[in-house]
């Protein structure tokens, strides 16, 4: 990483008030980390699990979700890397069977509305097809939505109702009681696969670069007018987290 | 074994928020102090990674799942602990425990130097007389020794010291403090505080939290910058630790002797002086055997590990445990009762938005039986929470790809706010921790505790209100689309465990006095969450402060008295 890179990702230019104050010994300590962080790019082209054509397969889809326009995409981001460890040391057996044999579903699929693997649609071809198991998944989802409000009610405690307007008592999906036809909405291969690129992509160098994140916004505003911000970090919090599925 | 000779004038077992202000007090009085920690040593410069971006992290947050299943499954439940914390807390193979059947209790734990002071909450409130009164008047528990009066001066004293930032209220209930300068409240939690003052009449008074991270340069630790992962360390020393704050005074005295990776097996007891005499300490990486003697010992272990060590430290005159005359060692363990609550969406004020990564929330101030009492429960409880914009990960459960999704995940999402309750945990003798009768030991051979604990009706009775007094405020501000939740926060789950060796106005009914000083061992003291009576609902670790502040006091001035 450049000085420049990592003073804009430093925050330098906001935050000189607070970087007075940060000791000479702490200064050579961040540009350490900076430094590391250079030596350790997690990018690596090194593949741990998937293989050449699942690579290629998921590469494509990670890039039509969050494509290059105007600031890096997914590709740049090295995303299809991020999702290769997940699937290949973090996902369990079952997990990790269930995706490899999604992305085999995604090329059955092509094969029979176009006779080619995925890979080799068209664009055009290849979002109209994301497109449909996306329509798909979200039916998942709403089917458990409903269900898990049928199912409200049921938890540990009984509510005094008359106080409590049937519309605050959600249950999330996955409680029990929540079940419907199908696997859970957030296992269907195209939530799993835009699931990992947006986890990917936002935690990655590129993604906080994009989100304008600064590791030291060195002051804190409480209610300021959106325009002053915009370009700034704590408009969207750290990128780090999300919800603990996968 | 190996004989140390040297006769310290304190040990203090434990460097965490007590045992990091028992040995600055002790210190500073001239006493010349031993500190041991179980765990390794911390050296900020090399240990703490709160700059380190999200992507130089392996998993990205996320963690090593086979390497968190084989050594963290306990310690993985919880909250705080994650990828980029997990360092901080302990193994659960080294470091087992026992839970009753039907009772899971999480003990969340860190051993090294500083302990849990380092990924602490940092939210710091006095506890009123509503709270040291609330035994004496409903039976549950023994009666506090002490008063609110008692403990203010000290309370002064250690904010003086710590920087607490916050907003004073006037509220007798939750007394002020001595503050720095508040953070600011968010667009929507200002809104909140107008709306709720206005529709209950003044009586349900959100604040900004009150905590211990400093909102300008404090006795020569830097003002916050706003970097958001406190958990992770602080280089600046911007909010309170043992590290940050006490330790490096304790040492600058030239008293203190620190030794890491030195786990205390048991306390000595001199039976013909019927005195402490030391501790016995194993050390974690060599197994070596070796005692260390001094006049006083103060346990600053943690509720359950001081617990634990008085335990194990049975003998002849005390067959149940050290200290334990009373039979009360071990009883009445209490937690907070976490984690229901409501939350709403405002999207009334998108656009606006807020700058920085505050390390602090809001705080919804006890209403409920402060001046009347609720048909359905005791005692009271609090809010914490937010007002936030929806992130990136909103993403993830909204329909659409590409650049489209890409353009609208740059800008921030829906104003949200959630109000997540923290209730009062009745002190119950039913909820006890004992040595383990089948014999488990952890990795140094040391017996370990078998836990028994669960919500008595009244914290669950206390839940179904947190859910919906937060889903009726959020309405009657203006919230739109509130869910009412419930996380099921098992006992433990707050890390706020406490009690077991509960100070006591009367010899027969507690093990410590309200010095936090043992009825039955005099130069004995326990000043940390173990000596608590009651739970109250604010988060305890200033009142931990105040009371070994207290404690030292009382100590080094009984030694000049020569009664110790």
């Amino acid at each position: 990483m450049k000085r420049r890179e990592a003073l804009k990702v430093l925050g330098a230019a906001t935050a000189l008030p607070v970087l007075g104050q940060i000791t000479a010994e702490e200064l050579a300590a961040l540009g350490t980390l900076l430094r590391s962080s250079q030596a350790t790019r997690p990018v690596t082209g090194q593949l741990t699990y998937l293989n050449a054509h699942q690579n290629a397969t998921v590469t494509a889809i990670a890039e039509l979700i969050l494509p290059r326009t105007d600031t890096p995409g997914a590709a740049d981001a090295g995303v299809n890397e991020f999702i290769d460890l997940i699937v290949g040391s973090w996902y369990s057996d079952r997990e990790r069977g269930d995706f490899v044999a999604g992305l085999t579903d995604i090329d059955a699929r092509s094969q029979e509305a176009e006779g080619r693997d995925f890979v080799d649609l068209d664009e055009a071809d290849q979002i109209v097809l994301l497109t449909e198991m996306e329509a798909e998944s979200f039916a998942l989802k709403e089917a458990q939505e409903a269900a898990a409000a049928e199912a409200r009610g049921e938890g540990p405690y009984d509510f005094p109702t008359e106080d409590v307007p049937d519309s605050r008592m959600a249950v999330a999906p996955g409680t029990p009681g929540a079940a419907t036809e199908g696997p859970p909405w957030n296992e269907h291969i195209f939530q799993r696969l835009k699931y990992l690129t947006l986890y990917g992509y936002y935690t990655s160098e590129e993604g906080a670069e994009e989100l304008h994140f600064r590791i030291i916004p060195g002051e804190f505003k409480g209610c300021v007018p959106y325009e002053e911000i915009h370009g700034h970090s704590g408009r969207s919090g750290q990128p780090t987290g999300g919800p603990a599925h996968g | 074994m190996a004989r140390r000779q040297e006769v310290y004038d304190a040990i203090v077992v434990g460097s965490g928020i007590t045992g990091g202000w028992a040995a600055k007090e002790l210190c500073e009085a001239g006493l010349r102090v031993l500190m041991l920690e179980a765990g390794r040593e911390i050296v900020p410069s090399r240990d703490y990674t709160e700059h380190t971006p999200i992507w130089e992290f392996k998993y990205r947050g996320r963690g090593d799942k086979a390497w968190t299943a084989r050594n963290q499954p306990v310690q993985s439940l919880a909250g705080p602990v994650s990828e980029t914390t997990s360092e901080w807390f302990v193994n659960d193979r080294e470091n087992p425990y026992v839970q009753a059947d039907g009772k899971p209790f999480l003990w969340i734990r860190g051993r090294h130097l500083g302990g849990r002071s380092i990924m602490w909450g940092r939210q710091s409130y006095r506890l009123g007389d509503l709270d040291f009164e609330a035994n004496a008047k409903d039976g549950f528990g023994g009666d506090w020794p002490i008063r609110y009066a008692d403990l203010a001066p000290y309370y002064d004293y250690v904010e003086a010291f710590a920087g607490i930032s916050g907003q004073s209220e006037g509220l007798s209930h939750l007394p002020d403090g001595r503050f720095l300068p508040p953070m600011e409240l968010r667009c929507a939690e200002t809104a909140v505080r107008e709306r709720v003052l206005a529709a209950y009449g003044g009586s349900r008074v959100l604040t900004i939290g009150r905590t211990a991270v400093l909102t300008q340069d404090h006795m020569g630790r830097g003002a916050c910058h706003y970097c958001g992962p406190c958990s992770r360390g602080c280089r600046t020393r911007s909010y309170f630790s043992t590290l940050n704050a006490t330790l490096p005074v304790a040492q600058e005295t030239g008293n203190l002797t620190l030794r890491v990776n030195s786990v205390v097996e048991r306390v000595l007891f001199d039976m013909d002086r019927h005195r402490a005499s030391g501790v016995r300490v194993i050390d974690r990486e060599t197994g070596e055997d070796m005692e260390f003697h001094g006049r006083i010992v103060f346990l600053c272990a943690s509720a359950l590990e001081s617990t634990r060590l008085l335990l194990n430290s049975a003998n002849a005159r005390f067959p149940n445990g050290l200290a334990n005359a009373s039979g009360q060692l071990g009883r009445n363990l209490m937690d907070h009762n976490m984690g229901a609550g409501a939350r709403g969406t405002f999207r009334e004020f998108n656009d606006r938005g807020y700058y920085g990564r505050r390390p602090n929330g809001i705080y919804m101030i006890r209403f409920r039986n402060v001046t009347d009492q609720h048909p359905d429960f005791l005692r009271g409880y609090a809010y914490q929470g937010s007002a936030y914009r929806e992130g990136w990960s909103r993403g993830m459960n909204e329909q659409g790809f590409g650049a489209d999704l890409k353009s609208r995940l740059h800008d921030a999402g829906d104003w949200r706010m959630t109000l997540y309750g923290f209730g009062a945990c009745l002190p119950r003798p039913e909820n006890y921790v004992e040595l383990d009768p089948d014999g488990a030991v952890d990795a140094w051979g040391i017996p370990v505790l078998k836990i028994h604990c669960n919500w008595s009706d009244n914290e669950l009775a206390m839940r179904k209100d947190m859910q919906i007094q937060a889903a009726e405020m959020l309405e009657a501000s203006g919230a739109t689309d509130i869910e009412m939740f419930d996380d099921g926060a098992l006992p433990g789950e707050a890390i706020h465990e406490m009690g077991t060796a509960r100070m006591s106005a009367d010899p027969r009914a507690g093990v410590l006095n309200g010095f936090c000083q043992s009825w039955d061992v005099p130069n004995l003291f326990v000043p940390d969450g173990a000596a608590m009576a009651s739970s109250a609902n604010q988060n305890p670790s200033l009142t931990y402060m105040a009371l070994t502040a207290r404690a030292a006091t009382h100590a080094v001035d009984s030694m000049k008295r020569g009664e110790l």
